[in-house]
């Protein structure tokens, strides 16, 4: 056991952000990482706060190339609709 | 080196899959390490895909060099694929990076100059591995 007083400020002030940065909810503010196969090594880089954020909000979703690909082109065809209606709807 | 990103590669970059070379494509955009640019016409349909993160889109909008291509071109039978491929000639630029390899789409390798790559297929680029070992080495 020290000798440093349990009433000491500094102990204290020490133990505060010692259990704030243990805080779980701490993690969320951590740089965000992600890996790559670069020169056949398996890389982890940071990501940016943009993308970090992306991957938070798409959390436990993923997504093969082939899905992505059908993705876009959903949101091309909803585009391409959008902008077909006045006409469309003129002929009606 | 001068690249054109499909919409896919952004979509593809914002999920967090175990391995995500599209995400450090991106990455590399965003720190200057690679020239990203875009056509007004795929700026829109960038703002189609990626409406659910503006902030990310923001970032990827401000990042890419902007190119108004002169021509329209016909070249790709699915018509939206001709809208990279007018800007990565107008450009010039040296990739075109897609998964859309399909036949139809970005189905061949080279079209005049410009090669085309899959995310996977262009961190395998000698050329892109010394950019990627400068942008570890900076970070």
């Amino acid at each position: 056991m020290s000798g440093v007083p349990v009433s000491d400020p500094a102990r204290i002030k020490q133990s505060f952000w010692r259990m704030l940065v243990s805080w779980p909810s701490c993690g969320y503010l951590k740089a965000m990482q992600a890996k790559a196969i670069v020169g056949g090594r398996l890389v982890s880089f940071q990501l940016s706060p943009e993308l970090a954020r992306a991957h938070r909000a798409n959390a436990g979703k993923t997504m093969t190339d082939k899905e992505a690909v059908a993705f876009v082109e959903k949101k091309r065809r909803a585009l391409a609709l959008r902008r077909a209606r006045p006409y469309l709807e003129s002929r009606s | 080196m001068k690249v054109v990103l499909d919409t896919c590669v952004l979509k593809l970059a914002t999920l967090p899959n175990p391995v995500n070379p599209a995400a450090l494509i991106v990455e590399l955009c965003l720190a200057g390490v690679l020239h990203a640019w875009a056509s007004p016409a795929m700026i829109e349909e960038y703002q189609e895909v990626l409406a659910e993160h503006p902030e990310f889109l923001q970032r990827i909008v401000s990042a890419v060099e902007l190119c108004y291509p002169l021509t329209e071109l016909d070249v790709i039978r699915h018509k939206p694929d001709n809208r990279f491929l007018e800007c990565a000639l107008a450009v010039p630029a040296n990739f075109i990076v897609t998964v859309n390899t399909a036949h139809g789409h970005f189905d061949q390798k080279d079209y005049q100059g410009v090669q085309v790559t899959t995310p996977g297929g262009f961190l395998k680029l000698p050329a892109v591995q010394k950019l990627a070992q400068k942008y570890f080495g900076a970070a």
